[in-house]
């Protein structure tokens, strides 16, 4: 268990460092800098604020520099408002978006999960259909779609809530319900199938045999050998949702961090999007091993395994 | 009629009468193979006309092709085409989806948008095959330090989210000043493989312990004819599988960042633009998101409902 999380640790260090880097070079390759505006500064004003950003130093000191001060969780300042640094940006969006993302992970697993078990034990009923064709509704329609969908009837049609904006409980529920969209269809078809593979199994005629009530059979037997399953697609449900987070929060006009990212990339700002783009991998790195250290724990056939190729 | 002779008794020997009685003469014919013998692929197409909704998807992709083919032929506007004393009209005969902010008929727009998604379909399909299944296959025949070194490449690029990998080119490759269509071609050709890649080396992992991949380096066939020839056709159930699901994603893609402004831009009418400017006049006038959205959604439920169906048919560990 020990060798399996150093070596995801360093793996996960590794990503990283690679992100990081490789991003940094990319925005340093682009042609156009930061401070090519419609109307041409003049050369002096240009320069000085090179040597204001250290843009004059030779690339490797620049990159040198970049990694001493990441270590240390310092981002940088930002290029395009000066008198802000890339970490108040996080500091500032981030928490909008962590809770908007805790809400809707919590919408899909609270409704994800259920009417999958509900379609497995209606097998190819009317139910069962109805479940499974909503949920391959759900992972066709696309989130910004489905902002604009929920924002027009509910919103504008109905009037039931506001159609953006944040702060109130009542303002998160449209942004939280398009983004749990994907994961609760997606958890529902994942649940349905991983259910029925499981009720075939002998384990569970032989709970069904020594006379234990359906209800013990579905949740206690049944539910934990499903859990597992789920728990390896959270990683990838999770990154859906931050990375939905981008248009939802620019449709919903939501001042979080993928609003931020998306504004700074349309105005070239690249420290911003440097910065950003490191904490995001950083962030889904990290849930992803998690993610994985959950699974070890629910799984006791995968802890003591080596992880050989796969 | 030959194989029968098998239950016959010979002459003398006194059966046990009651016991059990002598097979009639012409039991062969019973065992003969009746009407021709199914293969895989005919298997796999019988399975799929059974599937309602893969039937359904699977015509809904082909009349896009076709409206996205035919459809700005025969409109007797363009995509760019201005009209503004007409502009933010409801849907009439003369513009059946309604015109936009600058009198430009929605319907036109709305096909040409077609070509675009469907394009980024075709090329992510190829790109797929091209680098996914190659890079799968080599590493997976390799092995050892070459599939390790390959498949960690793979997991390290698994580990950032595609979305963000798709951005951060599309940035890099705009001020480039590249063809905004060309940059979301490359951003989803040089990410989407990936999934592919990991499919195709766990089929061809297994493969290659088969007899007949033996039989193959027995009698001399290099390694890319075994690789190309013997053990990826053998594979090709999984990756038509993958391919059909990786292409409405991709579409997604290329729909998504139009929409926040990276992908392809105006007057150049793609379904995210379409849908970006639709969403600005929601209030005032909502059928100009409608269309887009509908094209969208309908394109990747036609791709998803065939994958699902194809998934069904073709993959044997899923059967049921």
């Amino acid at each position: 268990m020990l060798k399996f999380i150093l070596q995801r640790v360093l793996s996960m260090i590794l990503v990283v460092l690679i992100v990081a880097s490789a991003t940094f070079f990319m925005m340093r390759l682009l042609p156009s800098g930061p401070f090519s505006r419609e109307k041409k500064l003049p050369a002096q004003i240009i320069k000085n604020l090179e040597a204001r950003y250290h843009l004059d130093d030779p690339l490797w000191k620049q990159y040198v520099d970049y990694m001493k001060n990441l270590l240390r969780g310092d981002l940088g300042p930002s290029f395009k408002y000066t008198d802000r640094t890339v970490n108040n940006i996080i500091n500032d969006g981030f928490p909008v978006s962590a809770a908007l993302g805790v809400v809707a992970v919590i919408l899909a697993v609270g409704i994800g999960i259920p009417l999958g078990i509900w379609g497995a034990l209606k097998q190819n009923g009317w139910q069962d259909n109805l479940v499974m064709f909503v949920a391959l509704l759900g992972v066709s329609v696309p989130n910004f779609i489905m902002a604009v969908l929920l924002m027009f009837i509910f919103a504008l049609g109905l009037h039931l809530v506001p159609a953006a904006g944040w702060g109130s409980i009542k303002q998160i529920i449209l942004p939280a319900f398009t983004l749990a969209g994907y994961p609760i269809a997606f958890l529902a078809r994942l649940v349905r199938s991983s259910m029925l593979e499981v009720l075939r199994q002998e384990y569970i005629t032989t709970a069904r045999a020594k006379g234990l009530s359906e209800r013990l059979v579905i949740f206690r037997h049944a539910l934990r050998n499903i859990l597992i399953p789920v728990v390896t697609v959270l990683g990838p449900l999770i990154a859906a949702v931050f990375t939905g987070s981008f248009v939802v929060e620019k449709i919903f006009a939501i001042p979080g961090l993928g609003r931020y990212y998306v504004t700074s990339i349309n105005d070239r700002d690249y420290t911003t999007i440097l910065g950003v783009t490191i904490f995001y991998s950083a962030l889904l790195v990290f849930l992803n091993f998690m993610v994985d250290l959950t699974y070890a724990w629910l799984d006791p056939r995968i802890r003591y395994v080596e992880r050989k190729v796969s | 009629m030959a194989a029968q002779t098998a239950w016959q008794f010979k002459e003398g020997v006194a059966p046990d009468a009651g016991s059990f009685v002598p097979a009639p003469k012409d039991s062969g014919e019973l065992q003969q193979i009746a009407g021709r013998s199914t293969t895989y692929w005919s298997d796999a197409i019988r399975r799929i006309r059974r599937n309602k909704l893969a039937v359904v998807g699977f015509w809904i992709i082909i009349a896009l092709f076709v409206v996205a083919i035919v459809g700005p032929m025969v409109s007797p506007y363009s995509y760019e085409d201005q009209d503004l004393d007409n502009t933010f009209q409801s849907p009439t005969l003369r513009h059946p989806f309604g015109t936009d902010q600058l009198g430009r008929d929605q319907m036109t727009r709305v096909m040409y948008g077609s070509r675009i998604s469907l394009a980024v379909g075709i090329v992510c399909a190829a790109l797929n095959f091209l680098i996914g299944v190659t890079y799968g296959g080599i590493s997976a025949y390799f092995g050892g330090r070459v599939d390790d070194i390959m498949m960690r490449i793979v997991d390290i690029l698994y580990g950032i989210p595609t979305l963000i990998i798709v951005i951060l080119l599309t940035v890099l490759f705009k001020d480039k000043g590249v063809n905004p269509l060309v940059n979301v071609f490359i951003a989803i050709g040089l990410t989407y493989w990936l999934p592919m890649a990991r499919i195709v080396r766990g089929e061809i992992l297994s493969l290659k312990e088969r007899e007949f991949a033996l039989a193959a380096k027995t009698i001399g066939a290099p390694n890319n004819r075994i690789l190309f020839r013997h053990l990826i056709p053998n594979a090709m159930g999984p990756i038509i599988v993958t391919v059909t699901l990786e292409i409405p994603a991709a579409i997604f893609t290329e729909a998504f960042l139009s929409y926040i402004g990276l992908g392809v831009s105006a007057p150049v009418a793609s379904w995210g633009v379409l849908a970006s400017d639709g969403t600005e006049a929601i209030r005032s006038f909502p059928y100009l998101v409608l269309f887009p959205a509908l094209a969208i959604s309908l394109t990747m439920f036609a791709f998803n409902f065939l994958g699902d169906g194809l998934r069904d048919a073709l993959d044997p560990r899923l059967r049921q």
